[in-house]
């Protein structure tokens, strides 16, 4: 070898550079790695009380946090609201102990709890409600969109707070609830900050069965507030620990890493069965699916069109390919969810039926050309273009479309589809096509308030069928104008019968939410239908620690 | 060598190229589909509140005409003001900055590593090309870089964080950072795995531009004379192969490590790593205007300044090159 001394030298130095780097990676990663499992303790968490319970979130911006007046969110169980939406339909109390209204459904007056403090020992009062609404409006936050219909909000004294709104509206307590909702934030802390937009909270003073402790490096930790009025936790806290691959969350359960991982699809959930210390659990009806129609498109508008293809809608195999799930044969409402609400008259009207649809398509002047192509009345092919959305759940989509391809393929209908991945771009191409299918929040669909979708309001000028019927509109106006129940479900009722005739959706079916969990350290997860988060603090609270 | 008034000149041109940049990536984000607060309230509800939209817009200044906007941008970014996140209503450049550290902890390291271990293997392999060795070495390479980077990754914390449990599942620290503060030594156990899969895949890439260039180079007439001059083999790879062939690997490594500032997609899933590739990834879905612009116009300077540096650094390394003082 030829090499000069000086070269020589040069390697001897990087050879031992490159030697002592990897050296001490590897000691690292022993000594490191030895550390960690010496430290771990029961729970396959070094340095943790074992009644602490730990929760995956899969983005690093689930546990980026500004403040409550964000849109960025908060860490869980630390801001409640006046109330909290129950499976059954009603409202629990929560920073409101119970709260009464006018028979004009304009004036809402909830009592609020007296002994409720605020984590760093302030006092809650009725000037911190007053205070929120007056605050989001002032600064223009987004959320003040949520308080659109308050007009003001008066506190005769500390511990009731009168909301006076603009017009009746008898879903108020939905209207607050419902995600997003309103939390109440501390008067004595945000009075002073002018500009809410660009505040980053750090101490998140909040008033739940939580405190905030830290958010650090990829962690989240909130623990039990021993203060708290209502229902105390009994795990000591809660940690949500970042992990963005859903494979890796499997693994971090089986290992003991996480004590829950929520959302897992049917096949996971299969080979999770008959694993030691796992259990697994079902929230039934957390998502559903609608064919829907925009009435002001052709053949759309033809009345007999719509009726036909709700015979043509095959909800039991769609179903099937859910893998979870159940056919929903409603006008609108989830059984499971809305209850009493559920029209029975309407339950099971279009059942599937290929030959029906044919019958009612030739009845309205539909005909078929040699190749067995549908023509319209006016002798054009049908033709539909569906469009779906990226960001909705499009692995249901693309079943649905499947099965309708097939059905609908057999009617002499030519089908494509296109997809976006964009919200405003899909609503643009929803409002230019006659048929889309859509996945929807359930908590859109479980009370007669739900049923304001296909209203057209002064404030809500148009929906998404372009369905407008003042005969409905009317009826809606007058539910929330009542706080009767029983005329609220006799409308409700009404309602769903005109829907059945004019059909301007198909409900096709549900989707559950299936959870995983540590059985060996906390049980108490499955609270039913209605908690499809784990991180709901009506779930947190009712965790037992197994040991 | 290059000369000074070239140099001036084309750090001019390197500040207008910039300014393009900006200028187009601006333009592109606003006339993208989509926006954030749309996006935000349908996955809220329904119904859309045109009240809470127009506001929206308002307070960002979104209901300004677009030049307008622009020139505001401009502004802004010239007093060093990077605008606020929508979604986190929290400053953009300290954002960026965090999360471009964290990608730094696995990229730089894996980078260096990766290109040190690519140039002496492609090296190496050029060499000794259409030997035993070169062969089985190509065909390793060709094999791992035909199977997919996130399948390796699914694999390597398959294999070594959940079977063998040498390693973590993901995250860049222990949950014992909770009780006990962050260790620089947990932080580095955690990044071990990720950066040697990255390492391997960079090693891979540059192996090949390294081997290539050895077989050109060797095929070189002055390689040739060098051989009749009577020098060993040895010596002639360090003295005059080696020098040569790396000349193109020069440029290749800057633009690699310009190319670190967009993080790795793949790997910060895969390993939860919360590195400045997911938060680009998310930024974009949501469309989160004023974060995506100041991540595009970090890249770009970060681009723009490793094009002028691989300028002036193969100009140093081949005497040869002589950039300006043409004229």
């Amino acid at each position: 070898m030829n090499i000069n001394p000086g070269e020589k030298k040069k390697l001897i130095i990087i050879g031992g550079f490159c030697l002592l780097a990897i050296t001490a990676l590897c000691v690292a990663a022993w000594g490191t790695g030895s550390a960690m499992t010496a430290n771990k303790n029961v729970t396959g968490n070094p340095q943790l009380s074992v009644t602490e319970v730990i929760i995956p979130v899969s983005s690093p911006s689930s546990v980026t946090y500004s403040s409550s007046m964000q849109k960025g969110g908060v860490p869980p169980g630390i801001y409640q609201g006046l109330v909290i939406k129950d499976l059954n339909g009603t409202f629990d109390p929560a920073l409101a102990e119970s709260w009464e209204v006018s028979a004009d459904a304009k004036t809402w007056t909830f009592h609020l709890a007296k002994d409720a403090f605020w984590n760093d020992g302030v006092p809650f009062t009725c000037s911190d409600v007053k205070f929120t609404n007056d605050y989001l409006k002032a600064n223009n936050v987004t959320l003040a969109y949520v308080l659109h219909d308050v007009q003001s909000v008066d506190c005769p004294d500390d511990h009731t707070a009168v909301f006076t709104l603009k017009t009746s509206y008898s879903a108020f307590l939905d209207q607050i609830s419902r995600q997003p909702g309103i939390t109440i934030s501390p008067r004595h802390i945000w009075q002073n900050i002018t500009d809410p937009q660009h505040y980053e909270d750090t101490k998140f003073i909040g008033t739940g069965p939580f405190i905030f402790d830290q958010n650090t490096a990829g962690y989240t930790r909130v623990l039990k507030n021993d203060a708290y009025y209502g229902k105390k936790a009994q795990v000591s806290g809660v940690v949500l620990k970042v992990i963005t691959n859903p494979d890796s969350q499997v693994l971090a359960l089986k290992n003991g890493e996480i004590d829950v991982v929520s959302d897992i699809s049917p096949a996971v959930a299969q080979s999770l069965k008959g694993e030691k210390n796992i259990a697994l659990y079902s929230i039934n009806d957390t998502g559903a699916y609608e064919v829907a129609f925009n009435l002001a498109q052709y053949p759309s508008n033809i009345p007999a069109f719509r009726k036909a293809m709700s015979h043509a809608v095959d909800r039991n195999t769609i179903s099937s390919l859910f893998g979870t799930g159940r056919p929903t044969e409603t006008t609108f409402l989830i059984p499971s969810l809305a209850g009493i609400y559920v029209n029975p008259a309407d339950v099971g009207m279009y059942n599937y039926d290929l030959a029906e649809a044919k019958k009612i398509l030739s009845d309205a002047g539909f005909t078929w050309d040699k190749r067995g192509n549908l023509l319209g009345p006016d002798g054009k092919a049908i033709t539909l273009t569906i469009p779906t959305n990226t960001m909705a759940q499009t692995g249901g989509t693309d079943k649905i479309l499947s099965v309708l391809k097939n059905d609908w393929g057999k009617l002499g209908i030519s089908m494509s589809t296109v997809t976006y991945d964009d919200k405003k771009q899909y609503r643009k191409a929803v409002n230019a096509n006659a048929v889309f299918i859509d996945s929807f929040p359930v908590t859109l669909h479980d009370d007669a308030d739900a049923l304001s979708n296909f209203a057209v309001t002064p404030l809500q000028e148009t929906n998404y069928y372009n369905y407008n019927n003042p005969e409905y509109n009317a009826l809606l106006d007058e539910i929330h104008d009542t706080t009767d129940q029983q005329e609220i479900l006799k409308k409700a009722y009404q309602l769903q019968d005109i829907l059945s005739r004019d059909i301007p959706t198909v409900p096709v079916c549900t989707s559950d939410t299936i959870v995983a969990y540590r059985s060996d350290r906390f049980t108490g997860w499955d609270l039913g239908p209605g908690y499809y988060s784990v991180t709901d603090p009506r779930v947190l609270t009712n965790l037992i620690p197994v040991r | 060598m290059i000369d000074g008034q070239y140099l001036l000149r084309r750090i001019g041109y390197s500040g207008a190229a910039f300014f393009v940049c900006v200028t187009i990536t601006f333009f592109i984000l606003h006339l993208m589909p989509g926006d954030y607060i749309t996006n935000y309230l349908l996955s809220l509800s329904n119904t859309l509140p045109k009240e809470a939209v127009e506001q929206f817009y308002q307070q960002y200044g979104l209901d300004r005409p677009l030049p307008e906007q622009y020139m505001i941008y401009i502004l802004n970014i010239l007093q060093g003001n990077w605008g606020y996140s929508y979604q986190y209503g929290l400053p953009v450049f300290p954002m960026i900055m965090e999360k471009l550290s964290w990608s730094l902890v696995i990229l730089l390291p894996a980078t260096v590593t990766g290109i040190l271990i690519g140039t002496v293997l492609g090296a190496w392999s050029g060499w000794k090309s259409g030997g035993k060795k070169d062969l089985a070495l190509f065909n390793i390479m060709i094999v791992f870089r035909a199977i997919p980077e996130f399948w390796w990754a699914i694999m390597a914390v398959w294999i070594f964080a959940f079977y063998l449990q040498w390693f973590p599942l993901g995250g860049f620290t222990s949950i014992s950072v909770l009780t006990s503060g962050m260790d620089p030594w947990d932080v580095l156990y955690h990044a071990i795995l990720p950066i040697g899969l990255m390492a391997s895949f960079i090693a891979a890439g540059n192996y090949y531009v390294m081997r290539n260039s050895m077989i050109a180079v060797i095929g070189e007439d002055y390689i040739t004379t060098a051989r009749a001059k009577g020098l060993d083999e040895r010596a002639v790879l360090w003295r005059h192969a080696l020098k040569n062939a790396l000349l193109p690997m020069a440029t290749m490594t800057t633009f690699q490590i310009a190319g670190i500032i967009m993080g790795n997609v793949f790997i910060e899933t895969v390993f939860s790593w919360p590195g400045i590739g997911l938060l680009t990834t998310e930024a974009l879905s949501i469309r989160d205007l004023p974060l995506l612009e100041g991540i595009f116009l970090l890249d770009a300077l970060m681009t723009i300044g490793a094009m002028l540096t691989a300028d002036i650094l193969a100009s140093y390394l081949d005497p040869r090159i002589r950039m300006g003082g043409h004229d």
